[in-house]
């Protein structure tokens, strides 16, 4: 990651928006996900404002679809009562003529939906007529499942398993031992996937392709070629893999579990996840005694620098944000891999951000698990003061925080915090040198000296959500009655 | 097809309801168009923030949202207390046909706020009609009073362009200097100086945006409107304030101007020598036609570059007649043209500067030329340091910005 893009991420990060303020809406997905693949046009059908208004990509406002071509299919008043499936058929003509893709996505809008134009049908009748492929996208071409989010990006890429991904590909040869990573940028997670290629060759794996890895590097040909894969691995649950699994037959795994059965095991950061991950991939190629080999040696490499880690931070106490359950991956790292101790869980900062009490409910018992299996009892802080929650904070060597704005609260009060956050998005990878790499900058974030002053303590902020000023707190409280409980 | 340039009608009626600065708008909409539409706010000012949804779910396009429209009104009425709620339908509800019309009719005495409401399909119109609309649904409001003497309104200033509180000050420095004062900003004042507004003696419609609103004024309330480009660059701001002081019958500050042309001239001095360099340099100009034109006028006449493209994004009534000027000179002059088609017209052009928005950062990039953001929406810059694009004290900060963006500029270009 190279230092200008952390800090542009970083710097819109602090920006409360996902479930508290907003939700991003279907067309900003579906332009996330037409935006990872190359030589991909997105075509939206509806009025100018659905294109011109998602310039800014909400899911990463680091990035933007400044330069994506956005056309437009332009739907008028008339359009609402006649029908826009001749603009769309003229529209998909102009795109391809104009920008000559391999891949049209159409992405229907409010408009078109309710107005029912046949997409479908007026894909059809045109597609003879061009040289590239067309798929749509509704935002309802899956079985809705309460695990799958994102709905605009998970509906594209289940559009083109089933739209694009015909079934005459099942002849294809397939690459024996081979899998396809697909792990959405969006997660962060996919920023280097070089330790974890190596160690998947190495126990006789091969990746068949990388999806959807944020360098827009995915070309229609390669989508094409997924079905050659023997195994998907995804990161949260996915519509698309679902559907490959049927279609194709084409078995996956999920990085991010989230299971309350095994919590320690629901992140392939690390040593401790990594084994998990490598070990669970490997049994599905009957591959587990080479696995082992192979993670043994690369253990043994790492070692002596953990070693010396864990003589640092070892027993440091800290205190965790349950905010890192979304930004997960470091929680086992600090707590197996680096031996830290876990002494408060901030549950009443969750409560705080729009949380429903089922997903309080299950973040407690999932963090709650994951210390009980490395052998501590962290105090839930829950229903505190600020002042008191201050106090007890200052017993501790560290708080995990999940945000810059949350770090530097803290550290209004002389307390150190670390932003584990940023360090997920930007570092955070499958393998067991992440270990290192949060050990190494935990070290000297504990070296360095609190910045006592910033001058954004100046600031009045809401007394419940101490990182928010009044205007961003009334906004999200409008959210939350009128839309619906964030998580 | 179309690859948009400009918004729909709902941002255009957002962004002047978000300038009276005690009203809080709601989208009555699905979250896509809030979300959009919010973060065009945000991240131009995170201190004002007055926009909320009434958070349309799926099955609400099936069964209705009146309900929720009517929700989000009490609960707006009830955090925010504001004077003014403006209710913008959105695609879906006008679709389906939500009586948002009857809803706020039957909410009017429960709640402290007055309303608005404007339905807003995005197929309904263009941004800057929804701008028209919006403000020339304000006059409703209005009640005349008293006239004051010597007094103008602003109409058609956007509070959400970059420097335009700046610009805002300084307009207002520059007419109270010539003993005119501002009564009402139409759009950047509270709601109860906007009702106030036919007391003012003029309406000034700033580059023809809100021309509607002065039209309806004129004929309600008798006053009178002048258009007059937006105030950049020296003979502009003079022009400005000599043709609003013949309006109102009275003698402009000639001291005042020769103060100011004095201080201008001192100035040029320490960069007169880039000035000369850099004339004729070939640029292109994208932007409302709010902004746009006048920012060409200065260019072409007080710079001396020369415009070869110029992208009007957002038009308005009489853009026609106020760009005749521009077309003598600049090599074209594209209205609302499709993004892609503009973009190949700069590309070809053979332009070294270009001045645009943070959505046109890109077509700099290609061309490896120096970017100057000037015009609506600016995401990815801010703006702090009360140094205006507008009126006298604008001219030295336009000439730093392009002087310093092309000294700056390495292989590549750069974007500032």
């Amino acid at each position: 990651m190279q230092n200008r893009l952390k800090v542009v991420s970083d710097i819109f990060s602090a920006i409360p928006l996902h479930r508290r303020t907003t939700v991003m809406g279907k067309v900003a997905g579906a332009l996330l996900a037409v935006s990872k693949i190359k030589n991909a046009v997105p075509l939206i059908h509806g009025p100018v404002g659905c294109a011109y208004q998602r310039r800014i990509n909400p899911f990463e406002l680091s990035s933007n679809f400044f330069e994506m071509p956005m056309p437009c299919t332009d739907l008028t008043e008339l359009d609402t009562v006649y029908g826009g499936e001749e603009a769309l058929k003229e529209s998909i003509l102009q795109t391809y003529e104009r920008y000559h893709p391999k891949l049209i996505v159409v992405i229907t809008t409010c408009q078109s939906d309710i107005i029912g134009d046949d997409v479908k049908a007026a894909i059809n009748e045109i597609k003879a007529d061009i040289e590239c492929d067309v798929v749509f996208s509704t935002g309802s071409l899956f079985p809705k499942r309460r695990d799958i989010s994102v709905v605009g990006t998970q509906d594209v890429l289940y559009a083109i398993v089933d739209q694009l991904l015909e079934e005459k590909v099942k002849e294809q040869v397939k690459e024996k031992n081979s899998v396809n990573v697909a792990i959405f940028s969006v997660h962060g997670a996919a920023s280097e996937m070089s330790e974890m290629k190596g160690m998947l060759e190495k126990i006789g794996i091969k990746i068949n392709g990388i999806y959807f890895d944020g360098t827009a590097a995915t070309t229609v040909e390669d989508l094409k070629n997924m079905p050659r894969a023997e195994l998907n691995i995804v990161d949260y649950p996915q519509a698309w893999a679902i559907l490959m699994k049927e279609k194709f037959g084409i078995d996956y795994i999920e990085t991010f579990p989230m299971s309350l059965r095994r919590p320690e095991a629901s992140s392939p950061f690390g040593v401790e996840g990594g084994i998990k991950f490598f070990t669970e991939v490997a049994e599905k190629f009957g591959l587990e005694e080479k696995a082992i080999e192979v993670m043994n040696e690369e253990k043994r490499k790492i070692e002596p620098e953990l070693k010396r880690l864990r003589a640092k931070l070892g027993g440091k106490k800290i205190a965790i944000s349950p905010l890192l359950f979304f930004h997960s991956g470091v929680v086992p790292i600090l707590l197996s891999d680096l031996k830290m101790d876990a002494r408060y869980i901030l549950l009443e900062e969750f409560k705080s951000y729009s949380a429903n009490v089922v997903i309080i409910k299950f973040v407690k018992l999932y963090l709650s698990r994951i210390c009980k299996k490395y052998g501590m009892k962290p105090e839930m802080l829950v229903d505190f003061t600020t002042d008191e929650e201050i106090e007890a904070l200052k017993s501790v060597d560290l708080v995990i925080a999940p945000r810059n704005n949350d770090v530097l609260r803290y550290q209004m009060h002389g307390i150190k915090a670390f932003n584990a956050g940023s360090f997920s998005e930007h570092y955070g990878r499958i393998g067991f040198k992440t270990s290192l790499d949060l050990g190494e900058m935990l070290v000297k974030e504990l070296n360095k000296p609190v910045q006592r002053s910033p001058l954004i303590s100046m600031l009045d902020y809401d007394a419940k959500r101490q990182a928010m000023t009044e205007p961003w707190a009334r906004l999200e409280d409008t959210w939350r009655t009128l839309w619906g409980t964030g998580w | 097809m179309i690859e948009p340039i400009q918004g729909c009608r709902a941002i255009g009626a957002l962004r002047a309801f978000h300038g009276v600065k005690d009203c809080v708008s709601i989208l009555h909409s699905r979250p896509g168009c809030y979300c959009g539409m919010m973060l065009l706010r945000a991240l131009y000012d995170q201190s004002d923030m007055r926009v909320a949804c009434s958070g349309m779910h799926e099955k609400d396009v099936v069964h209705g949202a009146e309900d929720r429209i009517a929700k989000a009104i009490k609960k707006v009425d009830e955090l925010y207390k504001p004077k003014l709620i403006a209710c913008l339908s959105c695609c879906a509800p006008t679709i389906i046909g939500d009586d948002v019309g009857g809803v706020i009719e039957s909410l009017r005495r429960k709640v402290s706020s007055e309303i608005v409401y404007l339905s807003c399909g995005g197929f309904e119109s263009v941004a800057w009609v929804g701008y028209e609309d919006a403000i020339a649904k304000l006059v409703a409001f209005m009640k005349k009073e008293k006239k004051v003497e010597n007094s103008v309104n602003l109409i058609g200033f956007h509070s959400d362009v970059v420097k335009s509180s700046f610009d805002l000050k300084e307009i207002k420095r520059m007419l109270n200097a010539c003993d005119v004062s501002v009564l009402a900003v139409l759009t950047d004042s509270r709601f109860e100086e906007i009702k106030r507004a036919p007391n003012a003696a003029l309406n000034v419609v700033l580059s023809g945006d809100g021309v509607k609103a002065a039209q309806i004024m004129e004929k309600e309330f008798a006053t009178p409107y002048i258009i007059l480009d937006y105030p950049y660059g020296l003979n502009q701001s003079v022009e400005f304030l000599e043709k609003i002081c013949k309006e109102l019958g009275k003698k402009t500050s000639d001291n005042f101007i020769e103060e100011e042309k004095s201080k201008i001239k001192e100035m040029l001095y320490k960069i007169h020598l880039y000035l000369q360099g850099i004339s004729g340099t070939p640029v292109a100009v994208i932007g409302e036609a709010s902004r746009a034109i006048s920012l060409t006028k200065f260019l072409w006449n007080e710079l001396s570059l020369d415009p070869r493209v110029v992208a009007i994004t957002d038009a308005n009534y009489v853009c026609d007649e106020l760009s005749k000027d521009i077309k003598k000179y600049a090599q074209k002059v594209l209205v609302e043209p499709d993004k892609y088609e503009m973009s190949k017209t700069i590309e070809d052009s053979g332009v070294e500067i270009i001045f645009g928005s943070s959505f046109d950062k890109k077509i700099s990039h290609r061309l490896g030329v120096p970017f100057i953001k000037f015009s609506y929406p600016i995401i990815d810059e801010v703006s702090l340091s009360d140094a205006p694009y507008a009126g006298f004290r604008g001219v030295p900060t336009l000439i730093e910005k392009v002087l310093n963006t092309v000294l700056n500029s390495e292989d590549g270009g750069i974007e500032t």
